[in-house]
């Protein structure tokens, strides 16, 4: 019956009834010439995105330290703030954070909180907008639209997805966007507001042993379904049923991520676990994976 | 070659290669007015971030990555603007029921049904295995996880689409009333 399941929702496939456009066609020829019209219209240097962000790192002190802290929030954020984020706010949830929103934003208007932002040197005014479930931006600038990044509001602080660099980052009450219509974090950023949100955005603590540390556990699904926990198990054997996770902040940096997961195997209980660790720039340097095997050969409990 | 025309003749390639699958990407998910400016905002991104365009095989898991993003946005403002006139329903996230499916059977009906209460994350993934046909690995790379995930994560979404037909069809057998699937056959009523 399962194996039925993707090949009857095949059948239902809207594109069957619709004459799709080839490459070849006037239209598609067209917009490629289009396309390409852009960046030979655009200055002659074609510098490439990372190096347009390294200068603007030189002038800007704060870009620099954005390079600094997205990294291991990326990261990061792949095991726990991306699942907690809005993708997966239930209705409790997003009315809590309507709440703090309400109780902390002296501009909020009707779901809308007005923000200033920065587009090609230009200021310009958009609005976060809470939709009932989750925040998004609405900039109304040219060019901003399809950027790809969203926007949530916890106890009275702005926290952005970029869905391009799949990374949260923290913002304020003023940010900006680059010419590519992506947000940069604003000058008041604090780095130790990374530990702070992922606190905040998957209800972890402190740890006993290492108030520098976040410890948490969670039966939530999206966190379950999520990446590396999933690489725990077995594929169609293994069901993760809840997980503890541990992340190690170093120099106010996410330096190890540690996921400890009750897995579902066949019928038996087992504990698996894996460590993930990030060097001084966030950059992951080891993942043991998966430890499930290890663990059931010790009798893991 | 220059750079700029080494990177005309990438982008041009994966243009000529994808275009109507990202087109076809785009259809599935969003009303026919809409799909061409979008497609049009996925190539372009391809096209500014050239340098971040990865070689083969990875190209056009990319281009439904970056079609993921910019769909996205494009429901998220659509259902921005008409929230206003729709207060009380919940919004629209990447959840798409296709306004013009041909229901080919009351099996699929069923199941369109089942997928149509799936987290929008799982029904992307069943749209990227029966529509994409994507294999485990470009769906894992779609998704940014591992292949073990995607096959894990796919595996996970068949029981729960099995498990609510199962739901389904012990409703369907307690009780004898008029189907509430409004995508079934009227030939069923």
């Amino acid at each position: 019956m399962t194996e039925e399941v993707f090949s009857q929702y095949q059948s239902i496939d809207p594109i069957r009834e619709v004459d799709v456009p080839a490459s070849d066609s006037p239209k598609a020829r067209a917009l490629k010439e289009e396309i390409l019209m852009i960046k030979t219209e655009r200055p002659a240097t074609e510098v490439p995105i990372n190096e347009i962000q390294a200068k603007q790192s030189d002038s800007k002190p704060r870009q620099r330290r954005r390079v600094r802290w997205l990294a291991p929030v990326a990261a990061a954020a792949a095991l726990v703030a991306a699942t907690f984020g809005l993708q997966t706010l239930g209705a409790n949830q997003a009315s809590a954070l309507e709440t703090a929103v309400t109780n902390t934003t002296a501009s909020l208007n009707s779901g809308r909180v007005q923000q200033t932002i920065e587009v090609g040197g230009q200021t310009s005014v958009g609005d976060l907008v809470f939709d009932g479930d989750s925040w998004s931006f609405e900039a109304g600038v040219e060019g901003v639209e399809g950027a790809g990044f969203e926007a949530t509001h916890i106890n009275g602080q702005t926290y952005v997805y970029d869905g391009f660099e799949n990374s949260w980052m923290v913002a304020d009450a003023e940010w900006t966007l680059d010419e590519f219509g992506r947000p940069s974090p604003s000058a008041e950023i604090v780095e130790t507001q990374v530990g702070r949100a992922l606190a905040a955005l998957t209800d972890f603590e402190p740890c006993e042993d290492d108030a520098e540390s976040y410890c948490g556990s969670t039966d939530d699904d999206a966190l379950l379904d999520d990446l590396l926990i999933l690489d725990l198990g077995e594929p169609g054997v293994d069901v993760v049923k809840s997980a503890d996770v541990r992340i190690d902040l170093q120099n106010e940096m996410v330096s190890q991520v540690t996921v400890e997961a009750i897995v579902d195997a066949d019928g038996e209980q087992i504990t698996s676990t894996v460590v993930e660790t990030f060097d001084q720039l966030g950059q992951p340097q080891s993942i043991d994976l998966p430890a499930g095997v290890d663990d059931r050969a010790n009798g893991g409990s | 070659m220059t750079d700029l025309s080494a990177d005309k003749a990438r982008f041009s390639k994966a243009f000529d290669l994808y275009y109507s699958q990202v087109w076809s990407y785009c259809r599935r998910r969003l009303p026919e007015s809409e799909v061409d400016d979008v497609v049009a905002e996925i190539f372009t991104t391809a096209w500014r971030r050239i340098n971040d365009l990865p070689e083969e095989p990875l190209t056009l898991p990319w281009l439904y990555r970056t079609a993921f993003n910019v769909v996205g946005h494009s429901i998220r403002s659509r259902q921005r603007r008409t929230n206003n006139e729709q207060k009380g329903q919940r919004p629209l996230r990447l959840v798409v029921t296709p306004e013009d499916s041909v229901i080919a059977s009351d099996q699929a009906s069923g199941i369109a049904a089942c997928v149509a209460r799936l987290k929008p994350s799982d029904q992307e993934l069943v749209r990227l295995v029966a529509w994409e046909q994507l294999s485990n690995e470009d769906i894992a790379a779609v998704l940014d996880c591992s292949t073990n995930a995607a096959a894990i994560r796919i595996h996970r979404v068949r029981e729960r689409i099995e498990n609510l037909l199962k739901a389904n069809q012990v409703a369907g057998n307690s009780m004898d009333r008029q189907p509430r699937s409004t995508l079934r056959r009227k030939s069923n009523d």
